[in-house]
C-alpha cells in the first residue's frame, strides 16, 4: 500500500507538468491584426460647420434671452478591439485592433442650459458593407440628454425643409430631426426636435415642453 | 518554541478582538428628512427669464464604510459607519445635484452631528448637521481648491410660487465675487422631503420650483 502511494506521488508531478506544457504549447496565441481605418473623409467633416473657438448665439423664443455658446472642436485617434466570429478559446485575445478617428464638437453655453455636441467617427468603416451603412447613418448628435441620428440618406426617417425663416433670416436645407431621448422619460424636459443644416449647424432646438431656442444672427 | 509563538499570536488576536469591538454608527433619523420623498423625485424649475428645466432624483441609497486598523500585524475592524445619499440630475446636466449624509464617527466635531454634503452643479457645500441645526464648514468649486465661507440657516416655512414648504435649509455664500464662477449656485433653498425649491446663481439668475 505504501509503495503504491509513493508510485502515484512520483507520477503525479511529471504528469501535471506535462499536461500544463501541452496546454500552453497546443494553443498558440494569435497575434491580433492592426487595422488603421485612416482619417474621417473631409466631406463628412464639412457637415459640421463649427471651428474650435467659434461663438454662436441662440435665442429663447418666449423670453428673448440670448444665449452664447462657445465651441470646442478636437479630433483625435483612438483604437478598439475587435473579435472574429465566435470566440472559442477560454480567454480569447482580440483578433484585431482597429484605429480610427473621432471628431468631437462641444458647444458650451454661458447660461445654465444644455450643452450641444456632435460626434463624428470612422469607427464603422471596417468593411465595405459596414462602411456604406456608416455613410448612410453617419453619426449622432447629442443635445443635453437627447440623441439624434445625423442623417443624409434614407437610413433614418427624417424631414428636410428647403427654406426656413428664423429670426428674420432664411436657412436652406434644414433637417428636422426627431430625438431619441435616452432616459425614455417624457416627464423630463428634453430636446424633441433639432433643426440642423450643414452650412450653419444648429438652427433651432424645440423642447418637449414647447420652449424653443432658435439661432440668432445679427 | 514554535507552539509558544502560535499561542502568543492567538492570544494577541483574541485580546485585540476583545479590546476593540466592532461598533456601528448610523445616520440620525432626524437628518434623513432632508432627502426627497419618492413623490417628489421629479419637478421643474423655471428661472427669471422663463427658461425651464427638469430635475429628477433617484432612490435613497446607503452603504457602510469600515474603519480598519492593525494590531500586532493582525487585521482588526475598529468600527463601521453609514453613508446615505441621493443623486439627482437636471435634464440639462449643468446643475446636477446629489446630497449625502455620513454618520458621526469622529471625535473633533460637534457631538451628535452627521456630515452633510451637497454637490450642486460646480458647487460643493459641506457642513455638520443635527436636524435643524447647521454647522457650516466650507464650500468649494469642483476645479478650484479655494475654500469659500458660507452661512446656513433654518426656516420653519418658506414660500415659492405660492407653495408653502415646511422646514427649509438656506445656504448662502458670504462672498460671491469670484471671477472663475460660471453658473455657480451661490444661494440655495432646500426643503425637507422635497429637495431643491429655489436657487440663485452667481450672475443673480434665480430658479424657482414650479408647483406639481
Amino acid at each position: 500500500m505504501k509503495t503504491k502511494k509513493r508510485f502515484f506521488t512520483k507520477m503525479t508531478a511529471p504528469a501535471v507538468f506535462g499536461a500544463m506544457l501541452l496546454l500552453l504549447t497546443a494553443c498558440p496565441s494569435k497575434e491580433p491584426v492592426h487595422i488603421d481605418l485612416g482619417r474621417i473623409p473631409e466631406q463628412y467633416l464639412a457637415t459640421v460647420p463649427y471651428r474650435n473657438g467659434d461663438v454662436f448665439r441662440m435665442q429663447h423664443e418666449t423670453s428673448k434671452v440670448i444665449i452664447e455658446f462657445e465651441v470646442e472642436r478636437h479630433r483625435h485617434k483612438t483604437s478598439s478591439e475587435g473579435y472574429g466570429t465566435v470566440p472559442t478559446r477560454f480567454e480569447p485575445a482580440p483578433d484585431y485592433y482597429y484605429e480610427y478617428e473621432v471628431d468631437m464638437t462641444t458647444c458650451k453655453p454661458k447660461y445654465p442650459v444644455f450643452d450641444l455636441s456632435i460626434s463624428l467617427s470612422n469607427a464603422y468603416m471596417l468593411n465595405e458593407e459596414e462602411m456604406q451603412s456608416w455613410y448612410k447613418k453617419a453619426d449622432i448628435f447629442a443635445v443635453g440628454s437627447a440623441k439624434v441620428p445625423f442623417v443624409g440618406d434614407d437610413y433614418f426617417d427624417y424631414e428636410i425643409v428647403d427654406s426656413l425663416e428664423v429670426n428674420g433670416r432664411y436657412y436652406k436645407d434644414v433637417f428636422k430631426l426627431k430625438t431619441d431621448y435616452y432616459n425614455n422619460d417624457d416627464e423630463l424636459i428634453h430636446a424633441e426636435t433639432i433643426l440642423y443644416n450643414y452650412e450653419n449647424g444648429f438652427v433651432g432646438i424645440v423642447m418637449s415642453n414647447g420652449e424653443k431656442y432658435m439661432l440668432y444672427e445679427e | 518554541m514554535k507552539n509558544k509563538f502560535l499561542i502568543i499570536t492567538a492570544l494577541a488576536f483574541v485580546t485585540a478582538s476583545c479590546t476593540k469591538p466592532t461598533q456601528s454608527y448610523y445616520v440620525q433619523d432626524s437628518n434623513r428628512v432632508w432627502f426627497a420623498d419618492t413623490a417628489n423625485f421629479k419637478f421643474t424649475m423655471r428661472d427669471d427669464n422663463s427658461v425651464s428645466q427638469s430635475f429628477s432624483f433617484a432612490d435613497i441609497d446607503q452603504y457602510m464604510s469600515e474603519q480598519e486598523s492593525y494590531f500586532m500585524g493582525i487585521y482588526v475592524k475598529d468600527f463601521e459607519f453609514e453613508h446615505v445619499y441621493q443623486s439627482g440630475f437636471s435634464s440639462f446636466s449643468t446643475l446636477n445635484m446629489s446630497v449625502s449624509l455620513t454618520a458621526d464617527h469622529l471625535e473633533d466635531v460637534p457631538e451628535g452631528t452627521d456630515d452633510f454634503r451637497m454637490d450642486f452643479g460646480p458647487a460643493h457645500y459641506t457642513m455638520r448637521i443635527d436636524g435643524n441645526k447647521f454647522y457650516p464648514r466650507y464650500c468649494y468649486e469642483y476645479n478650484n481648491d479655494s475654500e469659500m465661507e458660507f452661512m446656513a440657516e433654518y426656516f420653519d416655512k418658506y414660500n415659492v410660487h405660492d407653495v408653502e414648504y415646511q422646514g427649509v435649509m438656506h445656504l448662502k455664500l458670504v462672498d460671491v465675487a469670484y471671477p472663475w464662477m460660471t453658473n455657480f449656485p451661490t444661494e440655495i433653498y432646500y426643503a425637507k422631503h422635497y429637495g431643491l425649491i429655489q436657487c440663485t446663481l452667481d450672475d443673480k439668475l434665480t430658479l424657482y420650483r414650479l408647483p406639481d
